[in-house]
């Protein structure tokens, strides 16, 4: 199984030629706060992302 | 792998300095984030909804959730329409680990009188078919079933067409293998990302065949084919699974690795506990329930309808 290591920088810019970019929004209520964005037009909100990053086999 | 904490404005300044291209496809991604998901079946996904299981088998993991009587199946479909379930999902084959599969005469026989019970009902349900054979899909279709759910994700092409053509709502889950050998050493890179790509492409097909994607919802298909640490890393990564932008399901319900997570705190301890039962495992189901909740997870499949939507009432007026 791989290891998710977490760091303060990305391997490389989002979904550039190197590596694979995935993103999971870490949620929130909309009662903490205004300035998040709705996720799917539902019930939770986001502001913040944990971008999940890998290099490519090429 | 690694994983860095960024605000989505961080995260759209960086692509933009690197290309056009790697902005372009950032918001792509934000935008499946954040688009309103259209109606499954006419269900209002902007809101949680629960589907309560009612399995018409001998040999379901969970033995009180077994139906084999019409007094049984209008009880616990009463119960569970008046505890606000949206969804009935019938099934006629036991898909726990190991289960062997039934015949397809054997599955109609099981869930077709059940579902034409149940169609004489009014009210607002739909009933959903936990079915992987497209015969038996084909012969519940005529009797009204309003969506399919498939442990296989519809891995046939017949079955592919059959939905197409009948422009019929799906639930499509994850499984390594088959239930016979499914927990037999299952292997993953890392499974959110692994079953995120699954989906990817899964959905990429059904769309190019012809079915809406506002037809299609997900399921990661906990304890299918997974370890405790990938059914661990699935529930901790559930919001990746919005980027797909269609509605998720998850199902937890008194599955076996809520008795793996207490028999290990137990250990830790240093306390002797072999064995925890499905019918032990009700307060596990109901803490998986509230997190997927919290994940914006669409669908909750449970066999207990009452106990999680009062879960979700008590958490809702806490958190919203």
């Amino acid at each position: 199984m791989a290891f998710v290591k977490k760091t303060r920088y990305l391997l490389a810019p989002p979904y550039c030629r190197s590596v694979k970019t995935f993103i999971c929004p870490i949620l929130s209520s909309p009662s903490e706060g205004s300035d998040g964005l709705k996720l799917a037009g539902g019930w939770r909100c986001f502001k913040n992302l944990r971008v999940l990053q890998k290099k490519k086999i090429i | 792998m690694i994983e860095v904490q960024l605000s989505t404005q961080e995260f759209l300044k960086v692509a933009k300095n690197h290309s056009n291209t790697s902005l372009t496809e950032a918001e792509f991604q934000i935008n499946n984030l954040v688009n309103k998901r259209l109606p499954f079946a006419k269900l209002d996904m902007s809101k949680p909804h629960i589907m309560g299981i009612i399995n018409i088998t001998p040999d379901s993991f969970y033995k009180n959730s077994q139906i084999n009587n019409l007094n049984k199946l209008k009880k616990s479909f009463n119960e569970m329409i008046n505890n606000g379930a949206s969804i009935i999902d019938i099934g006629g084959e036991s898909s726990r680990p190991g289960a062997e599969k039934v015949s397809i005469v054997e599955e109609k026989k099981r869930v077709i009188d059940p579902i034409k019970h149940l169609k004489n009902y009014k009210g607002d349900f739909l009933i959903s078919l936990d079915s992987r054979n497209l015969s038996t899909m084909k012969t519940c279709n005529k009797i009204g079933v309003d969506i399919y759910n498939d442990i296989t994700a519809f891995k046939e092409r017949n079955k592919i067409e059959f939905i197409s053509k009948t422009a019929s709502p799906v639930i499509i889950m994850h499984m390594q293998k088959e239930p016979t050998n499914m927990q037999i050493n299952p292997k993953y890179t890392f499974a959110p990302i692994d079953i995120y790509k699954f989906f990817s492409k899964k959905i990429y097909k059904l769309t190019e065949a012809g079915v809406k994607k506002s037809n299609i919802v997900i399921d990661p298909g906990i304890g299918f084919g997974k370890t405790l640490s990938d059914n661990l890393n699935l529930l901790k990564y559930l919001p990746l699974f919005h980027g797909l932008g269609v509605p998720i399901l998850i199902g937890a319900s008194r599955k076996s690795l809520i008795a793996e997570l207490t028999i290990h705190d137990y250990k830790l301890r240093g306390k002797n506990k072999k064995k925890i039962i499905p019918s032990k495992r009700l307060s596990g189901s109901l803490a998986f329930a509230i997190h997927a909740n919290m994940c914006g997870v669409q669908i909750l499949r449970t066999h207990d309808v009452f106990e999680t939507n009062q879960a979700l009432i008590c958490q809702k007026l806490l958190h919203l």
